[in-house]
């Protein structure tokens, strides 16, 4: 916290000195610079620590100070700082204002100067976690983070109490990696929810949390998650390198992280997967992944992400085997559809004609006769309007969104054929190709996907399947170079591990995956002792 | 360090059968068969067996300098001036050798799919291609190898069995008609065309991250593309018989224009010529990456990125300007380029390697 303060308060001096008459403007509203109460000791006396607190709270209509007489050393006065809607109002006047101005008198309980502060933070206040400082900077972060300061006459420590407690959205199943089974919870935009929700899935003392504060004026709290042990040492010092790296006024979603802590940032490809399942989290720690949560998004990071990974969804885990891979095979099969489907078609239709079975282009030919456009711009024409469509359904509100799919199944799909401006087979190709991007189970992907579409069908109607094998040659070399936090992108295809292929090629049973991805948890791979293939138990002990 | 990547021994395997397949998928069986005949399938068994032995020599040279490119070692062996000269031969040759690939590709694609296209275009597309991958190094480059090859051995294999319905054995027959002597001409083909060549890999295996398995990798890789190559011959001699084969400038697409299956799969050779792309990119590759490496050890630069831009406008032109036409490119590859290849396909190394035991150099004596 301290260090992060202080990188603020240095960058907004740089700022200072380049003004000094704005300084001076402003100093009625703000007296001190958080410079200064970052060293300032609190004070003796209480009516200079308000006078502190005023100067650089007093002016928010939220921020409530309550002054009252604790019923300890002579009556001393006190005063509790809170920012109204942060805390909850019940356990301050319970436990900390009446102990402390009834409790303690009734108990009898008095003290000398000496011990007041003893007195108080192990006899009076009854809240859970109390945390003492000597310093107003410290003070000042914790009301702003949802604890109560209390400050008391004749005393150089304030006392911040967590009494943290706001409006929180409750735990729903994320709407975008929804699954049929599998468990329904997601997280939500409180950390500490999100933290607990690992845990719960994870009860072992090697989970790590640890803490980084980002954003000058966000203060945002970064979590990063993983299992000591299972995580490469080198890999979490390496996130947490990067994540303090960043400096920046605010960070407001988990992908303002990611585009600091990529590998390569002019990349296509998302290099780090996102979701809003702890059970994804959990299975990727399990792996040797790091997960970074960030608060005020229920958006968790999880890196190291190589490719393979965007194609797995959980459901696949929780399927029988058999299924799940098929189903990864047409995911697979969808994936490159996605990408080239529609720049096979420019390209075989405009330049290898005679790819073609000979029935089908003919009647392939029937129904293009009448359009007056190439193969390309009619494929763009499709394209675009679809994009179009997809992105007004996503935007419209719930009742309109259905006008306009009615408009887009009837009057792109029917009407623009009788028109002739584009041909059946086109609408078709498009369909399948949108139904293909749909399948992948990571969003991200699917994007760049949708992305690279469009030079590829260009490359295809300029130079045919030459031009689209450049462009497949482009990626590829592309992706080989690609790292996701050091590990190769493509990892487990190429470089190939054997080993991989389990989770790869097919889904195999649970008892039969004993290791981690090689390159992701390459000290401690082995994550189940050997031979436990399930049988029928041997009948009567007889052989055979 | 010019290079910080590693590769494994595996990967090497597979560039070499890559590098193999490179540009002979297409032209090899006419050239063998225009010496060899109905025999071409013999012929391609013997420069197997006789291809491992170049392999093995230059590889045997690498072995006893491991972590050293040929340039590097050159020096050592032959002295400053000789061995900067034996350097030069093979970074030329490899520049020569991209070029000539350059150029294939480019009456290829002119002949067959691009036909309205100037040359020039589809040769630039894949030098950017090529340069783009090797300026990510040799890393990479074993990367994306690995990513297509797979693909490629599989359509090769379903290319072979679609061909079946084809195949008459009597085309082969009958053997050895015209002595020895055709089919031994024929094997020195494959010789000098593709297995002289792999001489290039003397610039890869350095980086290999087990300098000890570098020649049972390379000698793998030769045997597996090899094998490969021959059932290639085998096919078209088997679908086409002799005669057509050698007319034919490249007769494997047409094996694969007569593959036709219940009137769906027609006229595939357009998967022919993609794969041909691939591998056709891996060859260059190699090819480049040796040239602006060798270029940059022999200039003693610290890294060969800078190089690559000019070394793919060198190349280009290069391959632009190397033929006139088409006849001249057959005569320079059945006539010159064996004896030439052969210099530092095997002369070279062959020299090196004796002069190198007799100078007792190198950190490791090589068995025998």
């Amino acid at each position: 916290m301290s260090r992060l303060v202080k990188k603020y308060m240095r960058k907004r001096n740089r700022g200072k000195k380049d003004s000094p008459k704005e300084n001076e403007k402003a100093g009625n509203r703000q007296a001190y610079e958080m410079e200064e109460l970052e060293k300032m000791p609190v004070s003796d006396r209480l009516a200079e620590n308000l006078d502190i607190l005023k100067g650089v709270l007093g002016h928010n209509s939220d921020v409530v100070f309550r002054t009252f007489r604790i019923g300890l050393a002579d009556r001393a006065e006190a005063v509790v700082v809170y920012v109204d809607g942060m805390i909850e109002k019940k356990i301050i006047s319970a436990e900390i204002i009446k102990p402390l101005m009834l409790e303690s008198r009734m108990a009898g309980m008095d003290c000398q100067k000496e011990q007041l502060l003893d007195l108080v933070e192990n006899s009076g206040i009854t809240a859970s976690e109390v945390k003492s400082t000597a310093f107003m900077g410290d003070v000042i972060a914790g009301v702003l983070y949802g604890d109560a300061a209390l400050l008391i006459d004749g005393l150089g420590t304030g006392l911040a109490i967590d009494v943290k407690g706001w409006q929180t959205r409750s735990i729903e199943e994320p709407p975008s990696e929804v699954l049929v089974r599998g468990p329904r919870e997601g997280f939500t935009e409180t950390l500490r929810t999100n933290i607990t929700l690992i845990r719960r899935k994870l009860r072992s003392p090697d989970l790590f949390f640890r803490d980084i504060q980002v954003g000058r004026k966000t203060n945002t709290s970064v979590t990063i998650a993983y299992i000591n042990g299972l995580a490469d040492s080198s890999l979490v010092a390496e996130v947490i390198s990067r994540i303090s790296r960043i400096d920046i006024d605010g960070i407001l979603e988990s992908s303002y992280l990611e585009e600091f802590i990529e590998d390569s940032p002019y990349s296509p490809f998302p290099q780090i997967l996102h979701t809003e399942r702890p059970d994804k989290v959990a299975a990727a720690l399990l792996e040797g992944r790091v997960a970074i949560l960030t608060d005020g998004t229920p958006v968790a990071l999880v890196a190291p992400a190589p490719f393979i990974t965007f194609m797995q969804s959980p459901e696949d885990y929780y399927e029988r085997y058999f299924l799940s891979t098929a189903i990864r095979w047409v995911r697979y099969t969808a994936f490159v559809i996605s990408l080239v489907l529609p720049s096979l078609y420019i390209a075989i239709t405009t330049f290898h004609q005679e790819m073609i079975p000979t029935r089908l282009l003919i009647s392939l030919a029937a129904a293009r006769e009448g359009v007056p456009f190439p193969a390309l711009v009619e494929a763009l024409l499709m394209e675009f309007t679809f994009e179009a469509l997809r992105e007004a359904g996503i935007r419209l509100p719930r009742a309109v969104g259905q006008a306009v799919s009615i408009v887009g199944a009837l009057v792109i799909g029917q009407a623009a054929i009788q028109a002739n401006i584009v041909s059946p087979l086109m609408v078709i190709v498009v369909a399948v190709t949108g139904i293909a991007s749909f399948m992948n189970p990571a969003f991200n992907i699917a994007l760049t996907m949708r992305l690279l579409r469009f030079p590829m069908m260009l490359l295809a109607g300029t130079l045919g399947l030459f031009g689209v094998m450049t462009g497949i040659l482009a990626i590829l070399i592309h992706l080989a170079g690609l790292r996701s936090f050091g590990v190769p992108y493509m990892d487990s295809i190429s470089p190939f591990h054997p080993g991989d292929m389990k989770d790869v090629a097919i889904r195999a049973p649970w008892w039969a995956m004993d290791r981690r991805p090689a390159d992701i948890s390459s000290k401690n791979r082995r994550r189940q002792s050997s031979g436990l293939k399930p049988a029928p138990p041997d009948p009567g002990g007889n052989k055979g | 360090m010019m290079e910080n990547g590693k590769i494994s021994s595996k990967q090497v395997t597979w560039m070499m059968i890559s590098f193999l397949l490179g540009s002979s998928i297409l032209l090899i069986p006419s050239a063998v068969a225009s010496s060899a005949k109905q025999d071409a399938w013999v012929s391609m068994l013997i420069s197997i067996v006789a291809g491992q032995a170049v392999i093995y020599n230059f590889a045997s040279l690498s072995m006893m300098f491991p972590g050293k490119t040929f340039v590097q070692y050159s020096r050592e062996i032959l002295g400053k001036y000789l061995g900067m000269l034996a350097g030069l031969i093979m970074t030329w040759f490899s520049l020569h050798l991209g070029s000539l690939v350059v150029r294939n590709f480019g009456d290829f694609l002119s002949a067959t799919v691009l036909q309205h296209t100037p040359m020039i275009v589809p040769d630039s597309i894949i030098v950017i291609l090529v340069a783009m991958g090797t300026r990510m190094g040799v890393e990479v480059l074993a990367r994306v190898n690995k990513l297509i090859i797979p693909f490629m051995i599989l359509l090769i294999l379903i290319i072979f069995a679609l061909g079946i319905p084809e195949m008459e054995f009597k085309r082969i027959l009958p053997v050895m008609e015209n002595g020895v002597r055709p089919v031994i001409a024929g094997s020195l083909v494959v010789i000098g065309f593709p297995y002289a060549e792999t001489v290039l890999f003397t610039m890869i295996i350095p980086f290999l991250n087990s300098p000890g398995k570098g020649r049972k990798a390379l000698v793998t890789g030769g045997l597996a593309g090899g094998a490969l190559l021959f059932f290639i011959v085998l096919r078209t001699l088997l679908v086409l018989g002799p005669a057509t084969t050698v007319r034919l400038w490249f007769p494997v697409l047409e094996t694969v224009r007569m593959i036709d299956i219940f009137n769906i799969i027609q006229r595939i050779e357009s998967i022919v010529i993609i794969a041909w792309i691939f591998l056709g990119f891996m060859k260059i590759s190699v090819c480049f990456y040796s040239f602006v490496l060798g270029l940059a050890q022999l200039l003693n630069l610290k890294d060969y990125r800078p190089l690559v831009l000019p070394a793919g406008v060198l190349m280009l032109a290069l391959s632009q300007l190397v033929y006139e036409n088409y006849v001249e490119e057959t005569y320079f590859a059945s006539q010159i380029w064996f004896p030439y290849a052969m210099v530092p396909g095997l002369i070279l190394p062959l020299t090196m390697l004796a002069v190198a035991v007799i100078r007792g150099l190198g950190g490791k004596k090589t068995e025998k």
